[in-house]
């Protein structure tokens, strides 16, 4: 059936995907929670008085980030040849993904993050308020309340990322994605072509009904 | 003492500019307990926001205690809400945090001096939740939320309670009930409660004093006893339309009771005295906060009608022409 070569090439590509899907997820994690929180900040009266300043950074921000969001991730990597060259050395394997993922995904998240911060009730921030709590306890307590929608919205990056993975390895990204498209394309080795496409389901049913579980016992609404 | 003077709010729209507030003057001094009356629009929620500084005013100026209220010192005025507790018409709790928690969070916020432990198990057991510390918001009825609401509000021992509409999420027996509960803290602390309410049952039930909003000004301003005798201004009157008598018969005169005159004879010595007979028609009491009320609707017959009158007013009791 699969020879140790195949094993060793699959458990190379396993490791290539575990570190694209957590690495880029902690990058996007970061980078998407920084954005979204600066667009709902941004959006809302309660922690900077309106202002014409305010509103036009919150344009610029807002729409920056909706334009790298539809940009479609292929045409992204491709966009970004020559930054990953200059940043990262190639273009190939693991690190070579690793920046378009990044930019791809990022805003994508910021979006969602900011998504749950907006389902936080204006009513409890008013509550808040009344309270005398300064800003800094009214972005904490945002947080904490959006916790949830905040946990299924990164389940739901990390999935798109799984699928982002997929698009780069056609240009030579590495990964289980890739491992799968080598051997399907070339129609030598269909057993490990279905080894790595079930382990890419298998990874996110996981990733799934691990985010699932954790927003719902978040949940109290 | 809270005093505001000359406030107004209005909110620019392209075309007209909307006045939510329209030169409203008023005290409420420590202690009482004040109803807010009005339809929604009247302006008795951005009333209420404009005390506590949720909302800035367009012009006046508030002060409590004789300190006017300066919105730019943002400090100054989180040190105040410290003392100003306010409670919703839809709770506003924190639903990611226990009762506990929720009750602990503006003592967190005012770093509160004392044992905040003991003090949120003395706020629970005023609520009567003492058994629920550990629960969610979610698990809890509408009127348990409002309790804790209350709890929440009054954790810093504030002195002032602003309460916006707390009892129309609620069902009747639950809003008497937590309006009972307000009596009693009330009773117990002596803090000052500004009740905003559309439904005339609520002040009547706990206001000494009721002020009547209108378009956003201030249409009466009037001790509770006042209001349901001789109303004056048109919202109040169609507000109390659903205590009236209704008839349609004439020379119907309306007797008015006062909680001291209650016990004495007082008609039926006038109908011996004067040889008249009377038609009782209709009767209602009225129990306010503090009185009772009696309402007596009657016709009279017999030539010394007019002397008969004469006769209770000079015994206190009030007798008005109903239906002409």
């Amino acid at each position: 059936m699969l020879s140790s070569h195949d094993w060793n090439q699959f458990l190379k590509a396993l490791y290539e995907t575990l570190f694209l899907t957590f690495g880029t997820g902690a990058f996007v994690l970061v980078i998407g929670l920084i954005l979204g929180f600066l667009i709902y900040i941004l959006a809302n009266d309660t922690i900077i008085k309106p202002s014409l300043y305010r509103t036009l950074a919150y344009r610029v921000l807002s729409t920056i980030n909706d334009i790298a969001r539809s940009i479609p991730f292929i045409i992204l990597l491709i966009m970004m040849i020559p930054l990953t060259r200059a940043l990262v050395g190639t273009m190939l394997g693991a690190k070579g993904a690793l920046p378009a993922l990044i930019v791809s995904a990022s805003p994508f998240f910021a979006r969602v993050v900011n998504n749950a911060l907006k389902s936080v009730s204006e009513n409890t921030l008013e509550a808040l308020k009344s309270m005398g709590a300064s800003k800094w306890t009214l972005i904490k307590i945002v947080f904490k309340e959006a916790l949830s929608p905040l946990v299924s919205g990164f389940t739901l990056t990390l999935v798109t990322l799984v699928g982002f993975m997929s698009a780069a390895a056609v240009i030579g990204a590495g990964g289980l994605a890739f491992l799968a498209y080598e051997n399907g394309k070339f129609g030598n080795n269909y057993t490990l072509m279905y080894l790595a496409i079930f382990t890419i389901l298998l990874l996110v049913f996981i990733i799934q009904i691990t985010g699932d579980y954790l927003s719902k016992k978040l949940n109290h609404q | 003492m809270i005093e505001l003077k000359h406030i107004s709010k209005s909110y620019p729209n392209k075309k007209t500019t909307f006045h939510a507030l329209d030169d409203v003057n008023l005290t409420i001094e420590a202690g009482e307990i004040v109803g807010i009356l009005g339809y929604s629009g009247a302006g008795k929620s951005t009333l209420v926001r404009i005390i506590n500084g949720l909302i800035e005013p367009t012009g006046g100026i508030v002060s409590i205690d004789g300190v006017a209220l300066d919105m730019h010192k943002q400090k100054a005025i989180d040190r105040m809400r410290h003392t100003i507790g306010m409670i919703f018409q839809h709770f506003n709790l924190i639903h990611s945090m226990t009762v506990y928690e929720n009750i602990k969070l503006p003592l967190d916020i005012a770093k509160y001096p004392g044992n905040k432990d003991e003090r949120i198990l003395e706020l629970l057991s005023l609520v009567g939740l003492s058994d629920k510390k550990e629960m969610y918001p979610k698990s809890l009825s509408g009127g348990e939320r409002q309790r804790v609401g209350i709890a929440r509000a009054l954790a810093n021992h504030p002195k002032v309670l602003l309460c916006d509409e707390a009892t129309s999420a609620l069902d009747q027996k639950t809003a008497t009930d937590i309006l009972d509960l307000l009596k009693q803290i009330h009773e117990k602390t002596g803090v000052t409660i500004i009740f905003i309410t559309h439904q005339i049952e609520v002040v009547k039930a706990l206001c000494d004093r009721v002020v009547v909003m209108d378009q956003g000004r201030i249409v009466e301003n009037t001790p509770i006893k006042h209001l349901f005798i001789h109303p004056t201004s048109l919202v109040a009157k169609s507000l109390l339309q659903t205590f009236k008598y209704e008839t349609t018969e004439s020379m119907v005169y309306e007797l008015v009771y006062n909680h001291k005159n209650s016990d004495d004879t007082i008609l039926s010595d006038c109908i011996k005295q004067y040889n008249i007979d009377v038609n009782i028609k209709y009767a209602k009491t009225l129990a306010l906060k503090s009185e009772t009320i009696g309402f007596l609707y009657v016709q009279f017959f017999g030539k010394q009608t007019s002397e008969a009158i004469a006769y209770l007013k000079a015994h206190n009791v009030e007798v008005n022409l109903y239906a002409q």
